[in-house]
């Protein structure tokens, strides 16, 4: 199993469950990790993989609804909750909340397979945004001041003589760091550069007046 | 006095001896004789002028008749002789006479004299006495002649620098009084009439004499006014007596007034009447209350307001009275003015004159109309309250302090079917239920002994002679100097409450066991989740030995050691279930020796779920070696249990504190086991209330838990209580007996 192989985290208190699903998740050719609680889970090195949670919703020191909570705002990797209770309140907030699934214990092989599954493509496709966005943040980051500055206007459809009149300067010099953009960004087009400034979350300057 | 008449007698010899000495060589004996005789009858008197008529016989005759110098007379000198001793003779005796009528008339001038000087003092004293100088005016010259000592006191001028002149005595008087003197004098005098003036005199140290002159005129024998005569009197103390007299006077009608006026105003009414009974006065309020005049209401006209039907009552008592002449009073109606009739008390007393005849009869009306209402409010109220006791729907009963019964109200002898009569003949005992009789009186006796309030159970015969129960209460009354007047007491119907209560006791066991069904519900999630947990693990360790096996090359190792969990794992819900299973086992009573620690222990495993699922800290502090005690298992476990989860439910509403339960056991002494579950909820309010049955603070609860908590552990012969805890929440504490002489 290289790296890059997909990791799947177990958050159960109780050390049979966390025994048994070890043993079947590494049945199925994926790396597994787990934990009795809450903090042990947050305090672990995490590689640097596709990965999914599975997490116990009764837990003795923070409950799983409150650590998905605390998780949201993070690159966490996406959560199949699973519960000894089942009760409907709880599946319910959590699902609202983005997890993935959740599964009343006892639950079948198959559902938890599809749902780490379904958890890791999600997470990958959340990994591959946030690495294409990192990239576009590394280009963006070798942008000048001023460059930084005409940006806006030029992604919001500026012509260089109106760019040039609302800041102060000469038509020739924004046509120059206009050029600079493109090549920094690494755009071949301004609908692609249009596409990166929308993903970096630049704002467009307000319409040509 | 006898040199005096001696030198009377010598004056007589001498004037003789010098008679004959001028006799001889003068030769005139006879007129020298004759002269010394005279001098010594004149000077000396009736003796000295005799002793000289002798002398002067004896010498003439011795020495000049003849025979001189003899004292033999000649026959034709007996007539000389004769003569001269005649003439000498009637010359004394003339003297003599004289003399003698001279000294009568100076005696009774004297006499005279001092009876004169008498009545002038006696005048002059009694002018001092009445203050009343005389004086005298001489009309012509226009001027005082004369004043008496007093005049001059009363004008206080001194008597030494006698009369004033005119111009002084006007200078005494004001000039209007003088005026007016003059005038008076002038016209007494023109028209012969007595004069009279008051007037005021300022005496020298300030103050005013009242002086009053009176004069009258003296007519001459012409007819002519020569002088007034009169008197001036010092009037100032009568004055002085009549002033006092007149405020003497108005102090006494002006008490008279007020006397008039009190009567008047006083706030009652109040008359007067003669012997005969008729009305003689009525004050303004008597008058003012009846609307009579004082004329209307004098004599017999006062009947007039007399209510119609009181008034021949009170004539007829009004004569009794007047005839016995003693104070007397009734009750009589009035009407007032505007025609309503109050209630008066007529009061009246006589005036005795010294012989003790009533003379007058004084009387007042007293309006008790306000008392006569409260005192019919008061009869009404005691009929109302009379008639409350009777129609209240209880029995009421009252004894005398010394507990004989007196009065029971009518629902009493209803109740029992007799009259008040026969039940104080027969006596109240005999209504009671035989087995209750011994116990009542040994309770009432107590209670009539020491005062003390009585209260008691009994039953009591009814008409158709069934028993029921009452509750009686029994309440001494004292009046307010502490002695016992009377108790009050009531009986109370509990019979149906009894049966009731009989009914629940009989029911109690199976309400014991319906709340342990009711409690299964609570248990189904705490199963689940002890179930479901060993269950996940089987399934997924199957799959993972499934999948080992399954795997190129398989996993025989691995494959193994998920069979392996999937074994241990099945035999834990296995035991779940036995646990399960045990709780809810119906079992009889079973006696055997248990360890409260070992209980407590599958408790807390059966609500682990519960406690992580309601994230509530356990925290237990067992006591190692802890007594056994002896008891039912499944019971004692379903009170530590129900303990446990109340303590959880009580810690849901709290949210900003940490939720612990902490569980305590320990010997608290060689006898006895103590248990304590304390949580940190929102407490208790009547730490005695949540054992009662049907108390409940769920919204689905049966209120029963607790309940049956107490009984089960009342039946191991312990005790349950609940108290409130320090800071928050509450702990409940049970203790059992130890298992004697059988620790660990």
């Amino acid at each position: 199993m290289n790296s890059d192989s997909p990791i799947v985290y177990v958050v159960d208190d109780d050390h049979r469950i966390r025994e048994a699903l070890s043993s079947l998740i590494s049945s199925m050719r994926l790396r597994v990790e787990a934990f009795g609680s809450a903090a042990e889970f947050l305090e672990s090195e995490k590689p640097d993989a596709p990965a999914c949670l599975i997490l116990d919703v009764e837990l003795p020191d923070i409950s799983g609804l409150q650590l998905q909570q605390d998780l949201a705002a993070t690159d966490a990797p996406p959560i199949v909750f699973i519960t000894g209770h089942g009760d409907i309140p709880s599946s319910v907030r959590a699902m609202k909340a983005g997890a993935v699934e959740f599964l009343s214990k006892p639950f079948g092989e198959r559902e938890l397979l599809d749902a780490i599954d379904a958890a890791i493509a999600v997470d990958r496709a959340a990994r591959q945004k946030r690495s294409e966005i990192a990239q576009l943040r590394s280009h963006y980051n070798l942008l000048t001041p001023r460059e930084r500055q005409v940006l806006p206007f030029v992604v919001a459809g500026f012509a260089n003589k109106q760019t040039a009149g609302d800041l102060g300067t000469s038509e020739i010099t924004i046509g120059v760091h206009r050029g600079q953009i493109m090549r920094k960004m690494g755009a071949r087009s301004l609908a692609e550069l249009v596409r990166m400034a929308d993903k970096l979350g630049i704002p467009r300057a307000s319409g040509p007046a | 006095m006898i040199f005096a008449t001696l030198r009377r007698y010598g004056f007589a010899a001498m004037s003789c001896g010098l008679a004959l000495a001028l006799a001889w060589p003068l030769d005139a004996p006879s007129s020298c004789f004759f002269l010394a005789v005279m001098a010594s009858s004149l000077l000396g008197g009736k003796g000295p002028g005799l002793l000289s008529v002798g002398l002067s016989a004896l010498a003439f005759d011795y020495f000049f008749l003849p025979p001189r110098f003899q004292l033999a007379i000649q026959p034709n000198s007996y007539f000389r002789f004769t003569v001269f001793l005649g003439a000498i003779l009637l010359v004394t005796g003339i003297i003599e006479i004289k003399r003698r009528v001279e000294e009568s008339r100076r005696n009774e001038r004297e006499q005279a004299e001092s009876a004169l000087r008498k009545s002038e003092s006696y005048l002059a004293e009694a002018q001092t006495l009445s203050h009343t100088g005389s004086w005298a005016w001489d009309v012509n010259r226009q001027e005082i002649v004369y004043w008496s000592a007093e005049m001059f006191r009363i004008y206080e001028r001194d008597p030494s620098e006698g009369l004033p002149s005119t111009r002084e005595f006007s200078a005494m008087h004001a000039p209007q009084d003088w005026a007016n003197l003059m005038d008076l004098a002038h016209c007494s005098v023109r028209e012969r009439a007595d004069m009279g003036y008051a007037f005021q005199f300022v005496s020298s140290d300030g103050s005013l004499k009242h002086i009053r002159i009176v004069g009258h005129p003296v007519v001459t024998a012409k007819g002519d006014v020569c002088e007034l005569l009169g008197t001036a009197i010092d009037v100032t103390e009568q004055h002085k007596m009549r002033t006092a007299l007149e405020k003497a006077f108005a102090d006494l009608k002006r008490s008279e007034d007020d006397l008039r006026e009190i009567v008047n105003t006083i706030p009652t009414l109040a008359w007067s009447a003669r012997p005969d009974g008729s009305g003689e006065f009525f004050n303004r309020r008597w008058l003012d209350y009846t609307g009579l005049s004082a004329d209307q209401a004098r004599d017999w006209g006062w009947k007039a307001a007399v209510h119609p039907g009181d008034v021949n009552a009170l004539v007829q008592y009004w004569q009794s009275v007047l005839a016995s002449g003693k104070p007397g009073e009734i009750d009589a109606r009035l009407r007032q003015a505007d025609g309503e009739y109050r209630w008066f008390l007529f009061r009246t007393s006589p005036l005795h004159d010294e012989s003790g005849r009533a003379v007058k009869w004084y009387g007042i009306n007293i309006d008790i109309e306000d008392r006569r209402r409260a005192e019919e409010a008061v009869k009404a109220r005691e009929r109302d309250l009379g008639l409350i006791i009777e129609t209240l729907p209880a029995l009421v009963w009252c004894a005398a302090p010394d507990g004989e019964l007196t009065y029971v109200n009518g629902r009493v002898l209803d109740y029992i079917g007799t009259t008040l009569e026969s039940l104080a003949r027969s006596g109240w005992l005999n209504f009671l239920h035989p087995d209750d009789v011994e116990p009542t009186v040994r309770a009432w006796s107590y209670a009539v002994a020491a005062g003390q309030p009585h209260e008691i159970q009994y039953r009591l015969q009814r008409f158709d002679g069934t028993y029921r129960w009452f509750h009686v209460l029994g309440q001494l009354v004292r009046d307010s100097e502490g002695h016992t007047t009377r108790w009050y007491g009531l009986l109370i119907d509990i019979d149906d409450r009894k049966k009731t209560e009989e009914t629940l006791r009989s029911t109690q066991t199976q309400l014991s066991r319906a709340t342990q069904i009711a409690t299964i519900g609570e248990f189904a999630a705490a199963i689940a989740h002890e179930i479901n947990q060993p269950l996940a693990a089987v399934v997924a360790n199957g799959h993972a030995c499934l999948r080992w096996l399954a795997a190129q090359p398989p996993n025989l190792f691995k494959g193994q050691q998920a069979a392996e969990r999937i074994v241990r794992d099945g035999r834990e819900a296995g035991e779940v279930v036995q646990r399960i299973r045990a709780l809810f086992k119906r079992a009889a009573l079973e006696q055997s020796a248990l360890d409260l620690n070992e209980i407590i222990g599958e408790v807390l495993r059966l609500l682990d779920g519960e406690t992580r699922k309601r994230r509530v800290a356990v925290e237990t502090d067992l006591e190692k070696g802890l007594a056994r005690v002896v008891g039912d298992r499944v019971q004692l476990q379903q009170v530590v249990f129900n303990l446990l989860l109340n303590g959880l439910e009580a810690m849901d509403p709290v949210i900003d504190s940490p939720k612990k339960l902490s569980i305590r056991s320990k010997g608290q002494s060689q006898e006895m086991v103590l248990v304590e579950i304390r949580d940190y909820g929102v407490g208790l309010h009547d730490p005695e209330k949540v054992f009662e049955a049907f108390f409940t603070t769920k919204e689905n609860g049966m209120g029963m838990g607790l309940a049956i908590c107490r009984s089960i552990i009342e039946a191991h012969h312990g005790r349950l209580w609940a108290a409130p805890a320090e800071e928050t929440g509450a702990s409940f504490c049970f203790t059992l007996p130890a298992q004697s002489g059988a620790t660990l």
